[in-house]
This record gives structure tokens, C-alpha cells and sequence, in this order.
């Protein structure tokens, strides 16, 4: 299950979605607000999503994920709204019956995600700039 | 009254010369521009920098400073044929003869020249007017103090401003998305139409707004922006943004229908 969340992600109960007695293996990536951006200092973030579409594309990468790894389940949760350094943006989860597939397809989610789903990142500069950042290898951006 | 069609511009962007584009009717454009005019004037000219890039039987008016712009064309026009003179852009895909024929019957020999105003910006459109003598003579002062713009000319003979019978009579093409544009608007008709667009992120802070409802004539998603970029100077192209209708991506020729949302989706970057 994709999702968007603006409160702090609980991510024990996104773990819970991924639980399978059929599971040998468990993967997961967080990712989290950084202080600085190609070493400029980064006072906080701000995500802004379209949240219709950003779910349908997200359920559409989690779909993918499990067809193409063949991995038994998927789940992901993005923040939007203000984020402090330190704070979890997003959280991407699998569970599969081997190891292999579990790492490449957390990978393969994380990826997608970036440059796929409509969410955007606004990054507050510590010298009082502000500006959206620009993923240079979106789909269909190029 | 002659006509001049102004056939040097460069169509860099469109990548091929407009004049030659086939119209969904398999004539080529220059041969519609030119039948038009010919209904409405005496003598018929092209204005070219290169005369071998098009074959049309039409006498050919060459800039005396070729790569200058369309006011060089009037300079050279002012001392070849003189006015008054119908000028029409080449890349006027929608132009009609009720439109050519509601400009000349309310010219006014008296005022210097004789214009539309933009359906959007409402700024007179310098490629479809008619210039008297005495707008045409001031052609070589204006580009001896520099002025390439051809709008700001214009502009500059206080022309007479007529709103369009037809709104997207004046509609040109500079890229391929524009000719799109342009030909499911003479396939498909021109209607109105109200869509509701979103804007987020860069857009949003250029737009100042994260929604409105709008009137456009446009008939593609492309079109849409072209109008929305054309009225509000959006910062981002149509090579850097995706589109989504309705809740689903969807490509940039897309059809857009009645009360549509439509949100331009500027680069991502979530994680």
C-alpha cells in the first residue's frame, strides 16, 4: 500500500502491511531529511504532493515491484508538509521469501518513487534561499 | 491594396520551414495564405531572405537586411510597392477571409495602420494588418534607431485595434505542440471551454494560486499551457513538465475536454 501522511510515519504498522508466514526475508529504506545539500547548509524541508495521482502512480511501482521480483508484498509511506532535519521522509518496506529479492526490490521502489510520483521537495537554505528541487532523472523529464 | 506574406523567418523551432507545412487539407500553407490574399488585394508579394527556399508563382520582395525581422520586410516593402499594404504572417494556420475581410472594410486611410488585438494579452498583432504609406515610410527610422520588434512598432503608428470576429484567427505556430494545437482547431472547430487547473510547487509560487477555473480555447493539453504561459509567464517549458487529466498522466497532444482538470507536473524529486 502507497500512502501520504503528514504526521511523523509510524513505521511498525507499515511493517505489520508486509507480514507473511510465507516471508524468509524483510527489507526496508528510510529516507531521511539531510543538513545540507551539495554542501550548502539545509535548515528544513518542505514536501508538496498531488496526492490523487501520487497514489495511483505509487500502488503502480508497488504492483510493479512485487510482479517483477516476485516478492510477496510491498509498502511505502512519503511525508509532505514541513520537515526538520533528522526526520523521516519516506519509508519503503518488502517482504519476500529470500533476501535477494527483498534488497532489489526495496531498491527498485525507492528509485521509481524519486522520479515517478508527483511529490515535490522545497529545501530551505541556511543562508535564507529557498528553492524546488530538481530531480535530474524523472521519468519522462529527461 | 497589396499583400505581402512574410516567409523569411527562420522556423527554428519548428524545425522545418513553416510556409511549406502540408494543412490537414494537404495544401500547403504558403498556397492557403496566398489564395487568401489574393481574394481580398491587387498585388500579391512574398517577403524572403532566401529566394530558393520556397516555389510559389508570386513576385518576391527580398529584405534589404535579410535576418532582421518583419520590419525590415515593411522597409523593403515601403520602397518596392508602397502601402497600403495587407501584411500576413506565413504561420497563420486559423486565418479565415471573414477575418482579412472585417480588417480591410474598417480601414481608415486617415490613421497610419490598422490592427487585432491579441485575444489574450490584447497587444496589437503586427502580422495581420494593414500599413497606410505613411506607416510603411517610418519602417527605415524605426530599425535605424534599433527597434526589431515588430509589435512595438506597430504599437508606435497608434493603430486602429479591432477585436477578432474569429478569437483564434491570429493563433500561429512556433513548434510542433503549436501546429498540433492549430490543427485539431481547424479539424475540430474552436469552442470554449471551461477547465479547472491545479498548480504545485514552482508553478503554484509563480502562478500565485493553487487552483482556477478557466475559459480556453485550446484544444490539446499543449495548447492549454501555451495560453496559461502566454497570459501568466510561467518559468517552466513544456520539455521540462509533464501533464496529468484528470487525476491520470496523459501526453501532451491529449484532447481537453469541458470542465477537465489538468495539472501541469513540474520535475520531481520525493525520497
Amino acid at each position: 500500500m502507497f500512502q501520504l501522511t503528514s504526521s511523523p510515519i509510524d513505521t511498525e504498522a507499515v511493517r505489520k502491511q508486509v507480514l507473511d508466514p510465507a516471508a524468509g526475508g524483510f527489507c526496508s529504506f528510510e529516507g531521511w531529511v539531510r543538513n545540507q545539500h551539495e554542501g550548502r547548509p539545509v535548515l528544513k524541508l518542505e514536501y508538496e504532493a498531488y496526492a490523487a495521482l501520487a497514489i495511483k502512480e505509487g500502488e503502480r511501482i508497488l504492483a510493479e515491484s512485487i510482479q517483477r521480483f516476485g516478492i510477496l508484498h510491498a509498502a511505502c509511506v512519503h511525508r509532505t508538509g514541513p520537515l526538520e532535519i533528522g526526520e523521516m521522509a519516506v519509508y519503503v518496506c518488502v517482504s519476500s521469501a529470500h533476501r535477494d529479492a527483498a534488497f532489489d526490490a526495496c531498491r527498485y521502489i525507492i528509485d521509481e518513487v524519486k522520479s515517478r510520483v508527483p511529490v515535490w521537495k522545497k529545501e530551505f537554505f541556511a543562508d535564507g534561499n529557498a528553492g524546488w528541487v530538481r530531480c535530474d532523472h524523472c521519468a519522462g523529464h529527461q | 491594396m497589396n499583400a505581402i506574406i512574410l516567409a523569411g523567418g527562420e522556423s527554428k523551432r519548428m524545425g522545418r520551414n513553416k510556409a511549406l507545412i502540408e494543412r490537414p487539407d494537404g495544401s500547403r500553407q504558403i498556397d492557403y495564405i496566398a489564395g487568401l490574399a489574393r481574394e481580398c488585394c491587387e498585388g500579391v508579394f512574398l517577403s524572403l531572405w532566401d529566394e530558393n527556399s520556397i516555389t510559389i508563382e508570386l513576385p518576391v520582395i527580398p529584405d534589404l537586411h535579410p535576418g532582421d525581422g518583419p520590419i525590415t520586410a515593411l522597409e523593403s516593402a515601403a520602397s518596392s510597392c508602397g502601402g497600403p499594404l495587407l501584411v500576413l504572417g506565413c504561420d497563420l494556420f486559423l486565418m479565415d477571409r471573414e477575418t482579412l475581410a472585417f480588417l480591410i472594410s474598417h480601414r481608415d486611410p486617415s490613421r497610419k495602420a490598422i490592427c487585432f488585438r491579441n485575444r489574450i494579452d490584447g497587444r496589437a498583432e503586427p502580422l495581420c494588418a494593414i500599413y497606410e504609406t505613411a506607416g510603411l515610410e517610418l519602417a527605415a527610422s524605426a530599425l535605424a534607431d534599433g527597434n526589431r520588434c515588430a509589435r512595438k512598432f506597430l504599437e508606435s503608428l497608434d493603430p486602429v485595434m479591432l477585436d477578432l470576429p474569429h478569437p483564434a484567427a491570429l493563433d500561429n505556430a512556433n513548434t510542433p505542440a503549436d501546429l498540433s494545437e492549430c490543427f485539431a482547431k481547424i479539424t475540430e472547430g474552436v469552442t470554449s471551454k471551461s477547465v479547472r487547473i491545479l498548480y504545485f510547487a514552482k508553478l503554484r509560487e509563480a502562478r500565485g494560486l493553487d487552483e482556477e477555473t478557466i475559459e480556453t480555447l485550446a484544444c490539446t493539453a499543449a495548447g492549454l499551457y501555451e495560453e496559461l504561459c502566454f497570459r501568466h509567464r510561467l518559468p517552466l517549458g513544456t520539455e521540462t513538465l509533464r501533464v496529468a487529466i484528470n487525476g491520470e498522466f496523459s501526453d501532451w497532444g491529449a484532447r481537453i475536454a469541458a470542465n477537465d482538470e489538468v495539472v501541469f507536473i513540474p520535475p520531481v524529486a520525493g525520497g
